[in-house]
């Protein structure tokens, strides 16, 4: 009977053992956590392999025990030093600009970029200098290029000392400019309507990112001057096909400029408030808001909302367009120039492989995700000064069309170059085209 | 069932004691069988927490059969996913806060190979750097080379340096609350490793649009910290113009004084894309299809205590 019952006993850690043994539990589990870590980390070396896990720490030890000895060295690229970069650009009323630029300093005394060009068709020398010092940070070091792109670490502060002089060129409506002003398009087929102006003068200012904010505020004393067509010239089109360049309002003044900005990461909504004063008929008030929504696992839609108001007879590189790629993309640039605006952009976005998922062949990096939109806007005029004012019925645009995004990756994960095909909707709005913009998810607010 | 079960099972000398074994067996697979069902089907149930989401872990215990012992029902809840989440997001916040300075010797390595796809070849170490890093809150830090060795023809244009933060965002980016709805979280396993209890949990973003790895993490519930990683972009590249694929990123954590967890080693494999390795070929710095990239800290020393002047001097 004893021996019977030892028996069953025997039969029964057998059975559980096979069972557990086909469920897959390993058999014997590891005296410590430290072992299996390091067995863990025994097979991350077999599947990377010695030639890139082998470190040779011979001679460390007795290095990093004078290391406190040594003098601290700077960054090597960052700490400071010279940094030389060319200025190329073209446009129809300034030719061709060349140029150069220098950056020094460093991150405790602040850095000065300086650029100089010179524009062959109209003749005029272009100047830029650029001081920006960081005056106080907590909670981190944060690279500007960084923050600007919403990545500011949770409880980091940061304010910069900004101060400008310059004699530089300006886009009308410069929030749906394009960062060249459509240079491409001006030296292939001079079919480029994108119009810019002259502006010299000083700014100061300061500039705030703290957790998911960002405020700016600053004076400026700046001179803006019209600039003429100075070229026709373009590789492939007519001299004819080159449009006349929009004249800026010649304009002296003095005026504080303020912003705030606003991302919240985990809601994948921001905003930005921007206004300027100048007395008289120069105020000029921008809003954008920006949300993303997820449509189950593949597709993302893009909301943009943007609303802006400016006096009656406010210069004209004051008031808003609605025409332009990032706007109504049938509509060339330039369409509008009214003191008000209201703009809302729907663009949906899907994951998969578009080559891909054809069959058809390509090159490994050439990753081109669907996208269709639907934008609709008004820019109208109201003859008071006033910021909320209805648009008339009759005054709304729309475009509605498709095309592809390509995402860079660089140089932060949220590039994107889009290329598009839109097509007018309701009276007014253009004529069908092919659009090309870089950029990021969220044009409309803009860098916070 | 293993093929000692049947030797075992002729060795028995009594028929009838043979007939009651047999039986036994079948009662013990099937309630074995029944353990292991009960025990899939409970990441659907419901959390006994309230507010938690339902889903635990699977079992991976020993099933014990109900035939030979009693039953007893246990009636403390068991932790949820939701709760292992909250809790590694406040364990990784109460480290951070705890740590006061620390000094460590950082040794990176860069080698081009070719393991796209294929087991390694033509392996070449580029960059061998080593320093000393010494941190101290809030944000101070200095970090001094100790050895650099390269086969760039253009040394400046690799740099590694760290971050002045304590924080060790690699390991819990995940678990960061501004991260948390941006991922899908599951419990793969759960182990019993030397008086742990070791959570393996996997992530997967939510939206394929986003630029999000996916990966796992392994995490010891006696403090709720994470102690290994690994995350990948193998089905889509974050940059697709630069990396093919980002075939692993592993991420291993060492205990340090018997009280803080640290990173030990940061590995990643990235397969290159022809785009990037045609530019490199242009710019005279040709670029293997894979790059291996290993970074190893070692002899951490936490708050030990840094005078103010280590950092005099140091660039920001």
């Amino acid at each position: 009977m004893i021996r019977a019952a030892l028996l069953l006993a025997m039969l029964a850690l057998v059975c559980v053992a096979a069972v557990a043994r086909a469920q897959g539990v390993p058999p014997a589990a590891p005296d410590s956590l430290g072992d299996f870590l390091k067995g863990l980390a025994d097979s991350t070396d077999a599947s990377y392999g010695t030639q890139s896990v082998a470190i040779d720490t011979s001679g460390l030890d007795s290095l990093a025990l004078f290391a406190l000895d040594r003098p601290p060295l700077a960054s090597r690229r960052n700490g400071g030093g010279l940094g030389l970069h060319p200025v190329i650009g073209f446009h129809r009323a300034e030719g061709w600009i060349l140029g150069g630029g220098v950056r020094v300093g460093s991150r405790a005394l602040g850095r000065l970029d300086m650029r100089g060009a010179y524009a062959f068709s109209s003749e005029l020398g272009r100047y830029e200098f650029d001081y920006r010092r960081v005056l106080f940070e907590s909670g981190g070091t944060f690279r500007r290029r960084y923050i600007e792109l919403r990545r500011i670490a949770d409880g980091g502060t940061r304010l910069d000392l900004e101060l400008r002089y310059a004699r530089m060129d300006l886009a009308f409506m410069a929030e749906h400019a394009d960062p060249d002003f459509g240079m491409i398009g001006s030296i292939i087929s001079g079919d480029n309507s994108q119009s810019i102006y002259e502006q010299r003068g000083l700014s100061a200012g300061l500039a705030l990112w703290t957790g998911d904010w960002r405020f700016r505020a600053g004076v400026r004393d700046a001179k803006d001057v019209p600039l003429p067509r100075a070229t026709t010239w373009s590789m492939f089109g007519t001299d004819g096909g080159v449009p006349l360049n929009a004249l800026a309002t010649p304009d002296d003044y003095t005026e504080p400029y303020g912003g705030i900005a606003f991302w919240r990461s985990d809601w994948e909504f921001g905003g930005a408030i921007d206004a300027r004063g100048g007395g008289a008929d120069r105020w000029r008030l921008r809003v954008a808001l920006a949300r993303a929504t997820r449509l189950g696992s593949t597709i993302k839609m893009l909301t943009q909302v943007e609303a802006g108001a400016a006096p009656f007879a406010a210069p004209s590189q004051r008031r808003f367009e609605v025409g332009g790629a990032k706007a109504i993309p049938s509509l060339r640039y330039g369409v509008g120039s009214t003191n008000h605006l209201l703009l809302g952009t729907f663009e949906l976005l899907d994951s998969h492989d578009v080559l891909r998922g054809l069959g058809l062949p390509h090159p490994e990096w050439l990753v081109l995700q669907p996208a269709v939109f639907a934008q609709a806007g008004t820019a109208w005029d109201d003859q008071r000064d006033v910021v909320f004012a209805m648009p008339p019925s009759a005054s709304w645009r729309g475009t509605v069309g498709g095309g592809f995004v390509f995402r860079l990756g660089v140089p932060d994960p949220d590039s994107f170059w889009r290329l598009y095909m839109s097509w007018p909707v309701g009276p007014n709005s253009g004529v069908a085209r092919f659009n090309f913009t870089a950029g990021t998810a969220f044009s409309l607010p803009g860098r916070l | 069932m293993t093929p000692e079960a049947p030797d075992r099972c002729s060795a028995l000398r009594s028929p009838r004691v043979f007939a009651r074994g047999a039986a036994l067996l079948v009662v013990l697979g099937l309630a074995a069988l029944t353990t292991q069902a009960s025990a899939q089907r409970a990441p659907g149930g419901k959390s006994p927490l309230a507010g938690a989401p339902g889903v635990l872990a699977v079992e991976d215990t020993i099933p014990i059969p109900s035939a030979l012992l009693p039953e007893y029902v246990v009636t403390a809840p068991r932790v949820s996913l939701d709760e292992i989440l909250r809790r590694v997001a406040e364990g990784e916040a109460h480290r951070d806060s705890l740590m006061k300075d620390q000094s460590y010797t950082m040794v990176a390595l860069l080698t081009y190979l070719d393991a796209d796809n294929k087991p390694a070849t033509g392996a070449k170490r580029k960059l061998e750097y080593a320093s000393k890093v010494y941190k101290k809150q809030p944000d101070k830090i200095r970090e001094v080379p100790l050895r650099r060795s390269s086969d760039f023809k253009k040394d400046d244009n690799v740099e590694v340096s760290s971050a002045p933060t304590m924080r060790e965002q690699m390991v819990s980016f995940a678990f960061e609350p501004r991260n948390r709805s941006k991922f899908d979280f599951a419990i793969a396993e759960r182990r019993f490793v030397g008086g742990h209890v070791v959570y393996v949990i996997n992530f997967t973003p939510r939206s394929k649009i986003d630029p999000l790895p996916t990966g796992r993490v392994w995490i010891d519930t006696n403090d709720f910290v994470i102690v290994r990683e690994e995350f990948w972009f193998r089905d889509r590249s974050p940059a697709p113009l630069i990396f093919k694929r980002i075939d692993s990123c592993v991420v291993e954590r060492t205990k340090v004084d018997g009280q803080w967890w640290v990173i030990s080693r940061v590995l990643a494999r990235l397969q290159m894309t022809s785009a990037v390795r045609f530019m490199a070929k242009i710019a005279k710095e040709p670029l293997s299809p894979t790059v291996d990239f290993a970074v190893v800290h070692t002899d951490w020393r936490i708050n030990k205590g840094i005078d103010d002047s280590v950092f005099a001097g140091a660039k920001k």
